[in-house]
């Protein structure tokens, strides 16, 4: 799944140290999520979601079909 | 502070630096390996080996807490998690539960016999509830990462398990048909926790 924590972060000038503190998750985290490694659960996208105050499906795509 | 400045502060508070995750992976190959020697010559004399394996395990456990200590005091280091603390006040606990075991083990086999009633018993049963009490602190560790953390060790468990299976499961095969000697269950911990950390670095380099 694609998403656009990155950007968003950036655009808020917070550190991923910062976004996983106010998610209450690790740092590894983050990056995995940042990095297309890891999908979050529906929980953690539901806190990433309110944390930057869009609608999930403004954060998470899903992969276009190949 | 720049990004180069900060890296160059970082060298130069910490010039000796084992990695985190090499630390980590000598010091549980070095308990297992202690581990696994102890039992073998638990019933000889030969106090050379298990005494430099010991010395090895607690030296890898200094490097471990230095390396975290440091990184944990760093100018530019980053606040661990509430999540990530609770795992790393676990890990000393487990690694004290686990030479506790092999001189509980040692203590049951040479100077227990020697006693008689409840106190023998007491002695030759500690072993093993050390034992459970570092399987206690290994399960706490996982059910309180957080999700991302919590699969990584959970894929991690579930390979080492596996392969400690299959190599005892092997070895069971040829001793059987060979004539060799079996494969003893007190050497399953150690070998889990070789396997264990080399398939948590495999994992680490995948989902990180």
């Amino acid at each position: 799944m694609n998403n656009h924590l990155k950007t968003l972060r950036a655009e808020r000038g917070w550190s991923q140290a910062h976004l996983a503190d106010l998610l209450d998750v690790s740092r590894q985290t983050i990056i995995s999520i940042e990095n297309g490694k890891y999908d979050p659960s529906l929980p953690l996208a539901f806190r990433i979601a309110r944390v930057f105050e869009k609608p999930i499906e403004a954060i998470f795509d899903e992969e276009d079909a190949a | 502070m720049t990004s180069d400045s900060a890296t160059a502060d970082a060298k130069r508070l910490h010039p000796i630096r084992a990695s985190g995750t090499l630390a980590l992976i000598l010091l549980f190959t070095f308990i297992g390996a202690f581990i696994a020697f102890a039992f073998a010559l638990a019933e000889g004399e030969d106090w050379t080996l298990i005494s430099v394996l010991g010395a090895g395990a607690a030296l890898m456990f200094l490097l471990w807490l230095r390396e975290n200590h440091m990184a944990m005091s760093a100018a530019n280091a980053v606040r661990p998690s509430r999540t990530e603390m609770r795992a790393l006040r676990m890990m000393p606990v487990q690694v004290v539960l686990v030479l506790l075991y092999v001189v509980a083990v040692q203590v049951s086999v040479n100077y227990a016999p020697g006693l008689s009633g409840f106190v023998k018993g007491a002695l030759q049963s500690l072993p093993i509830g050390l034992l459970a009490g570092w399987l206690v602190a290994f399960v706490y560790i996982i059910i309180e990462s957080d999700e991302m953390v919590r699969r990584m060790q959970t894929i991690a468990t579930a390979m080492g398990a596996g392969a400690t299976l299959v190599a005892a499961t092997g070895w069971g095969l040829v001793a059987m048909h060979a004539g060799l000697p079996d494969f003893a269950s007190v050497f399953l911990f150690p070998a889990f926790a070789v396997f264990y950390t080399l398939a948590s670095v495999w994992v680490t380099r995948r989902f990180a």
